[in-house]
This record gives C-alpha cells, sequence and structure tokens, in this order.
C-alpha cells in the first residue's frame, strides 16, 4: 500500500466505486458521507441495470458506456441482478414509426436486440396492453439501487479503506491554493473531525456544487429531480420501456414484489428541497397504464422523488437535454491542485466513472498503478457489515 | 396540512443518557415519517442521524419505531398518527446514535443461515401466484431491515437466540436451496437458541413490512425437524458465536415483556402465557401451606373453610381457574403451531381458545358458586 491518502466526499455508487478502485490500486482510502452510505441519489434510484438502448439514439457516447458496464457488472457483481432483460414496446404508430431509428442506434452502439412480434411479446409478458404493436428486448436488467454499491464498499473496506458515514464535510483545508484535506462535523459523537490527505474528490453527486464552492471553484452540475411510483403486484418479470424517444413514465422496473413506474424530469437548485408533485404521481400511473393497463388500479405503496446530478448548462429546462455521460473535473486548470471532481453519470455506469476518475488521481500522485475493477469480483452486501 | 409534534429519540456517542427533543413539522397528505425527519434535520436540527436509501420499503434501511411500532418510515405516512408523534431506533441492536443502530449483529447471524444472495425473476418453488402474478413470495423479500428482531420478546432476553430473520433465511434454504445446504440449515436452527427457543408470539410476523412471515417459517422448520428424515450425520456448524458485547447491553430483557405500545395478540398470549405460569407455581406453594394445616387438626381446617366461602375467596378462585385454563389452552397452541399446525392461523386458533376459554370459565365459576351456596 502506498503512503498515499485519497479522502472521498460522497457515498453514492460514485464514491462507493472510486473507493474500491483507489483501494485496489493500493491507495490509502477514507470515504465521507453525511448520512448513511447511498442516502443521497443512489438509493433511490430506479433499479434498473442499463442496456444503454434508452440513450441508443439521443445519446450514443451514454448507450456505449452503459452496454460495456452492463457486460462487466454481470461479470465482476454475479447475483446482484435478476437476469430478466428488458422490452421496448410500440404500442401507437408513433412508436413504431420510432423502430428503425431505435434499431440503428442499438447496433451502432453495440446493444444487442431482438425484434418480438406482438403474440410473442404478449406471451412472455401477459399483462401488456394487448394493443402493442411488437416489441424489442434488449439486456436490460433489475438490480438493487443500494446493495450493488454497497458490494463495492464493502470490498473496498475489506481491502482497508475506511469508510465514515454519518460525517459530514462542512469545509476544505488548504496549503496556500492546494487542497490538503477536510473537516467537518462527526454527527456520531457530535463534534468536529478533521482530515489530511494528499487529495481530495468530491463525488457529491447533485450536492457537487456544493463541495465545489468551498474550493470556490465551479463545476456546472444542474440537480435535476425526478418522480418515481411504486406500486403493489409485480405486473411483468422483465423490465418494460416505451419504445419512443426518452420521455416521462415511460420505465416500469419490477422490484421484488413492487412495479416501480419512472420518471419525470425537472431541475432545482438544491438537491435537499425535492417535493413530490400530486400531478407527477398522476402522470407516472397514466404513462404506465400505456403500457401495462392493469397498473391504473394497482394500489400505491410509495411515491419519492430523487436527484440526477447533470453535467450541463444551469439554463437547462427539464433536464432531458442533458446528456446522461459524466465528467471528470481537475480543478487545477482553476489554479486549485489536489482536488478532483466527478458528476454525472448513471449508477450502471458508476465503475467507469471511477476509472476514468482514479487513472486521474493516481497521475496526480505520480503513481503506476493499473485499474483492476473489470476483473476483481466482488464480495456480497452483506459483507458490509462484517 | 396539519402540524404535528415530533418528539425524537436523540442520543449521541459519549452522551451519559439518551433525551427527546420536540420538533413542530406540517405534514400534507401523503408526507411520509421519513421525509418529515428528513426535513427537520434540513430546516431545524443538522445533526440529527438517521439510516435510509430507497424511499420505498425496498432497502430495508429506515426501520425505527414510531409510537412503539416498528415501521418503515418512507412508507408511514404522518397524517395518520395523531399530533404527537413519538420516533425511536429499533431495540434489540445496539445503539450507535439518535436513530440509527449498528446492524453488524443482524447481518452476523442472518448470513450464517447461509441463502445463496441470488436475485432471480423466478417464483418460488411450490408457491401459486394468483392471476396477475401479485402474490410472488420469494425469500427475497425480505428486506434486512431488522423489524422482526426488535419486535421479538425472545430476542430481548436470549443474546444467542438466532431470530425471525436469519431462521426464515434458512427455512428458505429448505425450500429452495439454489446450490446450498438444506441440510445444512435445518442442523443450524435445530439447537437451544434455533426454531426450538421461539415462543410463538408472532411479533415478527405482525411487523415485517414485506409478509416474510418469519414466525410461520420458524413453525415450519420444526415441522420438517420432528417429521424429516433424520439428516446423515454431519459436522454441526458452530453454534452461533455470542453477539459482540455492546448488542447484549442493547437487548431490553425483561423490560420488553411489558410495553404494551405497538404489540399485537401474540404478544399478549407469549407475556400472560408467563406471567400464569409463574402464578400458577405461586399457587402450587400456596395450597401445599394450606393443606398443612390438615395436621393442625378439625377445628385448623373448619376455620379455613368457613373464609375459603367468602366472596373475596370466591373471586380469587375465578382468577385461579382463569390462570390454570389460559395457560392450558395457550399450552395447546403453543403446542400445536411449534409442530407446524395452525402456524398460518395462530391468530384464529387463539381467538378459538379464547372462547373455550370463556365458556370454561363462567361454566367453572358457576359450579363452584353452586357448590359453596348449595351445600
Ligand atoms: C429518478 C432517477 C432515476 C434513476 N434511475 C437510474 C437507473 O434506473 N439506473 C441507473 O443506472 N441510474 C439511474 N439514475 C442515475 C443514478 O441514480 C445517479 O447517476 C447516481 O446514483 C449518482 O450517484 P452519485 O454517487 O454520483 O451521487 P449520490 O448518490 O447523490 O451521492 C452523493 C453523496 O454525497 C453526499 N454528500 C453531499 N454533501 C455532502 C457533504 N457535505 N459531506 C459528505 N457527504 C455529502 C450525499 O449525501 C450523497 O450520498 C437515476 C436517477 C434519478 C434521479
Ligand atoms: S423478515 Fe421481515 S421484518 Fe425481518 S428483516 Fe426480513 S423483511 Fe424485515
Ligand atoms: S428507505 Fe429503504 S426501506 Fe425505507
Amino acid at each position: 500500500m502506498s503512503a498515499y491518502h485519497v479522502v472521498i466526499i460522497g457515498g453514492g455508487a460514485t464514491g462507493a466505486a472510486l473507493a474500491h478502485d483507489l483501494t485496489l490500486r493500493g491507495v490509502q482510502v477514507t470515504l465521507v458521507e453525511r448520512g448513511e452510505v447511498t442516502s443521497g441519489t443512489t438509493g433511490r434510484h430506479h433499479g434498473l441495470l442499463h442496456s444503454g438502448a434508452r440513450y441508443a439514439v439521443k445519446d450514443p457516447e451514454s448507450a456505449r458506456e452503459c452496454i460495456q458496464e452492463n457486460t462487466i457488472l454481470r461479470r465482476i457483481a454475479p447475483g446482484s441482478f435478476e437476469l430478466n432483460d428488458g422490452l421496448f414496446v410500440a404500442i401507437t404508430d408513433e412508436d413504431l414509426a420510432y423502430y428503425d431509428d431505435f434499431m440503428e442506434g442499438c447496433a451502432a452502439t453495440g446493444i444487442p436486440t431482438r425484434t418480438l412480434s406482438r403474440e410473442e411479446a404478449l406471451r412472455l409478458e401477459p399483462n401488456l396492453n394487448p394493443d402493442l404493436k411488437l416489441a424489442v428486448q434488449v439486456p436490460d436488467g433489475t438490480m438493487d439501487a443500494m446493495r450493488l454499491p454497497l458490494r463495492f464498499l464493502a470490498t473496498a473496506k475489506h481491502n482497508g479503506a475506511r469508510i465514515l458515514p454519518f460525517h459530514r464535510v462542512t469545509g476544505l483545508r488548504f496549503h496556500g491554493r492546494t487542497v490538503v484535506g477536510v473537516q467537518g462535523r462527526d454527527l456520531v459523537r457530535n463534534r468536529d473531525f478533521t482530515l489530511d490527505a494528499d487529495l481530495v474528490v468530491n463525488a457529491a453527486g447533485p450536492w457537487a456544487e456544493q463541495i465545489a464552492r468551498m474550493a470556490d471553484v465551479d463545476v456546472p452540475v444542474v440537480p435535476s429531480p425526478g418522480v418515481l411510483v411504486a406500486v403493489y403486484g409485480r405486473w411483468t418479470n422483465m423490465v418494460i420501456n416505451r419504445l419512443h424517444r426518452a420521455g416521462d413514465g415511460d420505465i416500469v422496473v419490477p422490484q421484488r414484489t413492487l412495479s416501480v413506474i419512472g420518471t419525470s424530469s425537472w431541475v432545482v437548485d438544491d438537491p435537499d428541497h425535492l417535493d413530490v408533485p400530486e400531478e407527477h404521481i398522476r402522470l407516472m400511473y397514466e404513462k404506465g397504464a400505456e403500457m401495462i393497463p392493469a397498473l391504473a388500479h394497482a394500489p400505491m405503496r410509495a411515491a419519492w422523488a430523487a436527484a440526477r446530478p447533470l453535467v450541463g448548462s444551469r439554463q437547462a429546462q427539464s433536464g432531458r437535454e442533458l446528456s446522461r455521460t459524466f465528467k471528470v473535473f481537475d480543478h487545477a486548470e482553476e489554479g486549485v491542485e489536489g482536488f478532483v471532481t466527478i458528476v454525472g453519470g448513471k449508477a450502471t455506469t458508476a465503475r467507469a466513472m471511477a476509472e476514468v476518475t482514479a487513472d486521474l488521481v493516481v497521475r496526480k500522485l505520480g503513481l503506476d498503478a493499473p485499474c483492476r475493477t473489470r476483473e476483481v469480483v466482488l464480495l456480497p452486501h452483506t459483507a458490509y457489515y462484517a | 396540512m396539519s402540524t404535528v409534534t415530533l418528539r425524537v429519540f436523540r442520543f449521541k456517542q459519549g452522551d451519559a443518557a439518551p433525551h427527546y427533543d420536540t420538533f413542530t413539522v406540517t405534514a400534507g397528505p401523503r408526507t411520509t415519517v421519513l421525509e418529515a425527519l428528513q426535513a427537520v434535520r434540513r430546516d431545524q436540527d443538522p445533526s440529527l442521524i438517521l439510516r435510509h436509501s430507497c424511499h420505498h420499503a425496498s432497502c430495508g434501511t429506515c426501520g425505527m419505531r414510531v409510537n412503539g411500532h416498528e415501521v418503515l418510515a418512507c412508507v408511514t405516512p404522518l397524517a395518520d398518527l395523531g399530533p404527537v408523534v413519538t420516533v425511536e431506533p429499533l431495540q434489540n441492536a445496539p445503539l450507535v446514535a439518535d436513530l440509527v443502530v449498528d446492524m453488524h449483529p443482524f447481518y452476523a447471524t442472518f448470513t450464517q443461515a447461509g441463502m445463496p444472495l441470488v436475485r432471480t425473476s423466478d417464483n418460488l418453488a411450490g408457491s401459486h401466484p394468483a392471476p396477475g402474478i401479485e402474490t410472488l413470495t420469494r425469500f427475497e423479500n425480505c428486506l434486512e431491515c431488522g423489524l422482526c428482531l426488535s419486535a421479538c420478546p425472545v430476542v430481548a432476553t436470549d443474546p444467542l437466540y438466532l431470530g425471525p430473520a436469519a431462521m426464515a433465511a434458512a427455512w428458505r434454504v429448505v425450500q429452495e436451496p439454489r446450490g446450498a445446504d438444506p441440510a445444512q440449515a435445518l442442523a443450524w436452527v435445530d439447537q437451544e437458541h434455533g426454531c426450538w427457543r421461539c415462543h410463538l408470539a408472532f411479533e415478527c410476523s405482525t411487523v415485517c413490512p414485506n409478509d416474510v412471515q418469519p414466525g410461520q417459517a420458524i413453525a415450519a422448520l420444526r415441522q420438517r425437524l420432528v417429521q424429516g428424515e433424520p439428516a446423515p450425520p454431519r459436522p454441526r456448524p458452530a453454534a452461533a458465536e455470542p453477539a459482540p458485547s455492546p448488542a447484549r447491553a442493547a437487548r431490553r430483557g425483561l423490560r420488553a415483556w411489558f410495553d404494551p405500545r405497538g404489540r399485537d395478540v401474540g404478544y399478549w398470549a407469549f407475556v400472560l402465557h408467563r406471567v400464569t405460569g409463574l402464578a400458577l407455581v405461586f399457587y402450587l406453594v400456596l395450597h401445599l401451606w394450606v393443606l398443612r394445616l390438615l395436621a393442625r387438626g378439625p377445628q385448623a381446617w373448619d376455620d379455613f373453610i368457613a373464609l375459603a366461602r367468602s366472596p373475596l375467596f370466591l373471586a380469587l378462585d375465578g382468577v385461579l381457574l382463569f390462570g390454570i385454563l389460559f395457560h392450558g389452552l395457550n399450552g395447546l397452541r403453543v403446542a400445536l403451531v411449534g409442530l407446524g399446525r395452525g402456524a398460518a392461523r395462530h391468530k384464529a386458533l387463539f381467538w378459538a381458545l379464547m372462547a373455550v376459554l370463556v365458556v370454561a370459565l363462567l361454566v367453572g365459576v358457576a359450579a363452584l358458586v353452586a357448590v359453596v351456596h348449595g351445600a
């Protein structure tokens, strides 16, 4: 293990994957998270292991990342995914008109597809809207939003990383313009703490801008919430997507005994102020029922909101126009050494985000340590508590 | 919008003792306890800590006691709970701070059940999903929330008890091994602190947010052990390690018997069974003491009989009869359910036996009165 110590701010999917990656490269890692791990956006996401098909037409870069990571994750996190695949269903003629673009996009980004006739689709999923025209099967899957990142954290911990939940960062420590650590509040003991670091990584998702401001640098992250509605009943076994341009309420992910309908998209200033507008709940029911009519009468288990950490212009209106890809910022470019930010992406691509970030981190530390996270099989999530 | 006062349990490592803080929050019809606590943390006291992640009853992290009931805060609407709502951490687990408990002991036992952690889309073998597949019963249904351990009166007093969630996992292995060894799981629960330790309060099944029915699973394990082919001798897995000492300190012990908040009939049956059992022992001693009077000659005995005819004494006879009947009839229920009979309908069984109790008690008291006054 090298003598270098890196502090990661944020215990979501991104921070978790990065802690794992850096630990494997021999770096001492301490991860600080203000709440329980995955209590930010990560735990609240839709639970979809993306195949990338959703982005194949409009956001091919993101689509390519998704399918690559989808394949890697199945290998390194066996047992974590339902191997249930996904269907993109065309309900209207308008949907059908999108079919060619969709197939072309999938082919170009390397996403395997299989077109099913109406009858074949209904045989697999009898609760689908019987008016559907056709469906395309893709390697989507159901994942557990909390337990996959827990596996990264568990493995990192067993390789020597320190994970500190309930530690809120309130400021960075400087030597001139170089970041040399963090300070904050230990909420378990109710006292201040400080940590020295050779480098600090800001992986605070939609809060990344708040952290960046502590170093007087700017990170263009747009917190873009979406509403999700979980209803009782597993109405399909596969993930169901609407075959059209990504829009509201067009994905249904079966989770355990629930079906989760999502999502909507708008933009906010403060990711801690998320409401769940009643009309969005209605919209989820309405749109979901267009694909699976029985959803209209399925009793609700929960409705909630989470904020995507999208990278892009603050002028964004709904967040849908922003790419789902990610970006690493080396703040040395703005004159602040020892400080790196990683934002954007998806939970599905967290490992890739960590790889790119860790490449930069080890380069900055002057280490020669290649990434090993493509091969190392993760410990089960229960090992986080062992 | 309504206004609710939250009484929140507070404790930080290093504090001498816990205390309660009150916060006033506004709640809409859908506001959950979790959302209210998040708002408190954001707007009133940033030092408050709690666990949460999925916000839809899937991750199992937000378990806490709300007005004494073990619930998932993320699916518990605040508006239904009255003007003052008390929020406390789960019991029978070591306290970290505020509403956060340490899940290490939970997982230490849970993982010993050997259940493969594989998510599948398949139905559990032997389940009969209703049309619309709304009732899939897969053990992955267990959210690992620990509500069942907090509610269980046996977990409260026996630090080595394997507990409901882990035994439900063991039953899952028996039902559908998926590569694990069912004999191993059966051997693991077949021990003093395993399935035989359960006293069928069924609080676990009452509080379980995802209908895992651990109580019924424990009864099923017993039935399998009683009826099953004798397993070939195999090295017995080590008995559960004693939980680390903080876990033990966190158990509530006997106090748990007498906390009425949030409990259901199975729990009352459990407590009354113990109370009547102890009372009957006391009565037996008393009875022997009374019999000793016989040795003092007829006068002493006649004096006692006169006393025994007083209304107060008759009333005590009625209480005694209740104790005998309750202990006997509930004992029957415990024996039946313990062998896997009627576990699914344990409450109905309880009430049916209580109906028998009422009839027998009335007949018995009438007979007593007749004997005393008729003679
Ligand atoms: C509605 C919705 C649905 C989605 N569905 C999917 C999906 O199905 N599949 C998929 O792959 N992706 C999905 N995503 C995207 C995915 O959830 C996110 O991209 C991902 O979870 C972001 O992870 P993160 O670690 O970057 O951020 P976060 O999970 O938000 O982590 C940042 C962490 O930093 C912590 N933090 C903030 N401030 C501080 C501080 N001062 N001190 C210490 N810690 C701090 C926060 O508490 C938080 O836990 C969805 C997103 C949304 C909004
Ligand atoms: S059995 Fe039920 S109550 Fe117990 S941990 Fe599992 S989900 Fe929670
Ligand atoms: S937050 Fe996941 S169960 Fe409540």
